[in-house]
């Protein structure tokens, strides 16, 4: 045997040891799956924040910002909120399915974890979905309890019929211990203890009878010789074979099953109609919740033009602003997709600096044109900023607050994304 | 002798046995060797012909539900009808297809959407066939007439499939009081249990324009949904024929 046949055997065990060994545990779901200029220009995830469970490094009853805590440990049965705002940019791309259209509010988690007990959109109960326009702000709220154990990253999401999940910053809850039940009341007043298993009974039993009634039936033929029938009506024709083949009693207990299962789906029907009455069908649910007006004063943005240096992680962005209300006006914040950049001088604590070059006070019924500068690793890493798609553009939502601490949130998307190796 | 008594004899001759013993081997050998190829196709075929309205239980509704699973879940049945009939002249096809896709539609039901993604099985549970499939073979012994059974028993099927599964399903259509909001207790278990790919409009319920005759939706509906049970009926005739040809040419059978 020549040389290298002679090591192939080693070779293959290396390969398997080296395998096996190796790879670091990987996990992923999807967040960066989606293109950063989609993920940019379609909603604008602002100020969204986790209430409940024990965040490392936050007190308790505190709310966090979302993916701001390593970790969040909860019991089973714990409540855990969910709220913020987000922005449908006035920059959704032309190429997804248009506006306005259908979604839905729900969280992104691997499997039900939680049970998503209350979806409030604008101050309103919205279980279900809601016309999703451009350009309009929406203020969200959802409420969800700790159902099964394990380590779950959680996202508030909006499915958008056409375009799919379009996901929001997530954080990781650790859920440990506790018990959990799904109780209901009904409109009756009596009480459903527990909706994991209610009705389970019914389904097991019923689906047993079925069973019961075809195996028997099953049973009864098996019992005879299968594939000498085949050469039986191969030789006798099959008018003959059937005569053959199929006795009285054969007929007899085939069609008494039959009969049988018959007479217990009409027993089961019956029983159940006394059992249950005023039952109403399955609900179509539409709710559309009010519009959100502004708090802020009036203001108008049109961004001129935005560079960015992949080597430097510095983003920078022209944008002329017009203030049409009566108070001055500055930038507070800056959010693309789900990453916020805040002004220190309002925001000193913030990890993500907004930083206006030059003066950022616009005063009433001034048009300034303002220089934003974002630094930071995170548009790397969060894939935002990819210049190999065939589409270089930056959008955001841009937060305005005058002296009063109201906000006017306004679309923001450059015409085109200019790399420059020069920024610093 | 007549070939019929030959053949009458062949078949009730007490065969040595050690003939029988093998004889028996070898039709346990082809149970098995089927039995998981016709569960996978019943099941496969409900899984993509009309699997979220069996999937979820706030997807079960009076119209759609029983249009799709009915017309469609009778395919498989009626093909296995067929071969089994024509063959074996054994009125028993649609019991063993709709028992062998039993087995395996409660294995995914149970270990993956159950214990593997954790959805509770009462939002998960599968619809019964099992009563229809014996009322199908019934009247296929009764009648001995694939025609009959394809017009009255394919009728049937669809029909009654409703009506079938109202004791499991009754339950879950009682009214509570959501935060303001009237829904059925199916309703609410779809929108607690959350499922990121399912998002709530894509649930198609209540849509069409059957609830206009006489007012009675469910029987509007079971009885199109017989009528279109029968053309999935002989879709599945059209299927067994086609798959037994092939088949027996390929082996050259015949």
């Amino acid at each position: 045997m020549s040389g290298w046949r002679k090591l192939l055997p080693v070779a293959i065990v290396v390969a398997v040891i080296a395998m096996a060994v190796w790879p670091r545990g990987a996990e992923a779901h999807g967040e960066h799956a989606q293109e950063g200029f989609l993920r940019m220009r379609t909603i604008a995830w602002v100020d969204t924040q986790f209430a409940g469970g024990v965040a490392e490094g936050v007190a308790p009853g505190i709310p966090y910002a979302a993916g701001a805590v390593p970790r969040v440990h909860m019991k089973r049965g714990d409540t855990l909120e969910i709220k913020g705002r987000f922005l449908v940019l006035d920059a959704w791309p032309a190429q997804l399915h248009q506006l306005p259209a259908r979604a839905f509010l729900n969280v992104a988690a691997f499997g039900p974890h939680f049970t998503v007990e209350e979806r409030y959109i604008n101050g309103v109960f919205t279980p279900g979905s809601f016309m999703l326009e451009k350009g309009r702000l929406y203020e969200y709220r959802m409420v969800l309890r700790a159902r099964d154990e394990g380590e779950v990253h959680v996202h508030p999401v909006v499915n958008v019929r056409g375009v799919g999940p379009i996901v929001g910053p997530g954080q990781w809850v650790n859920i440990e211990g506790g018990s959990y039940s799904n109780p209901l009341t009904l409109w009756n007043g009596k009480t459903i203890s527990d909706l994991e298993t209610f009705g389970l009974n019914r389904i097991i039993l019923w689906h047993a009878l079925a069973a019961l009634f075809m195996v028997a039936l099953v049973a009864y033929w098996v019992r005879k010789p299968l594939v000498r029938r085949s050469m039986v009506i191969a030789d006798a024709g099959e008018e003959e074979a059937e005569r053959l083949l199929l006795s009285r009693t054969d007929v007899l207990v085939t069609g008494g099953l039959a009969l049988a299962a018959g007479l217990t789906v009409l027993i089961g029907w019956a029983v159940t109609k006394a059992q249950y009455n005023n039952l109403i069908p399955h609900q179509v649910i539409v709710t559309e919740p009010p519009k959100l007006e502004q708090a802020g004063p009036p203001v108008a943005a049109l961004a001129t033009q935005a560079r960015y240096n992949p080597l430097t992680a510095v983003l920078q962005m022209e944008v002329t602003v017009t203030n049409k209300g009566d108070t001055p006006v500055v930038p507070a914040q800056f959010t693309a997709a789900y990453l916020s950049f805040y002004n220190p001088s309002l925001r000193p604590d913030a990890s993500r600096k907004l930083t206006v070059v030059g003066s950022e006070v616009i005063a009433p019924g001034e048009t300034r044109q303002l220089i934003l500068r974002m630094v930071d690793r995170a548009w790397e890493d969060e894939h935002l900023m990819e210049l190999s798609q065939p589409q270089l553009r930056a959008a955001g939502a841009l937060v305005l607050q005058d002296a009063f601490g109201r906000q006017t949130m306004v679309s923001v998307s450059p015409p085109a994304l200019f790399p420059d190796f020069s920024l610093q | 002798m007549p070939v019929a008594e030959v053949s009458r004899q062949a078949y009730e001759l007490p065969a040595l046995p050690l003939v029988r013993r093998w004889e028996r081997v070898l039709d346990l050998l082809i149970v098995v060797a089927f039995a998981p190829l016709v569960a996978a196709g019943t099941t496969i075929f409900l899984i993509l012909a009309g699997g979220d309205w069996d999937f979820w239980v706030d997807w079960k509704d009076r119209t759609w539900w029983p249009f799709i699973a009915s017309s469609v879940n009778i395919v498989v049945p009626a093909a296995l009808q067929y071969v089994f009939w024509k063959y074996l002249r054994l009125p028993i096809g649609a019991t063993l297809a709709v028992l062998a896709g039993l087995i395996t539609v409660w294995v995914d039901r149970a270990l993956n959407f159950h214990f593997w993604v954790l959805y509770p099985i009462p939002l998960v549970w599968p619809a019964v066939f099992g009563f229809q499939a014996l009322l199908l073979d019934g009247i296929l012994a009764v009648s001995r007439s694939l025609i009959v059974t394809g017009l009255l028993g394919a009728l049937l099927w669809g029909f009654i499939f409703y009506h079938t599964n109202w004791f499991i399903l009754a339950p879950y259509l009682q009214p509570a009081d959501y935060h303001g909001q009237l829904l059925t207790v199916a309703d609410i278990m779809g929108l607690e249990y959350p499922r990121t790919a399912t998002p709530e409009y894509l649930r198609i319920i209540e849509k069409g324009a059957l609830r206009a005759f006489l007012g009675e939706t469910t029987l509007v509906v079971s009885f199109f949904c017989g009528v279109v049970s029968v053309a999935g009926y002989w879709l599945g005739h059209v299927i067994g024929r086609y798959v037994t040809n092939w088949i027996g040419r390929f082996m050259r059978l015949w």
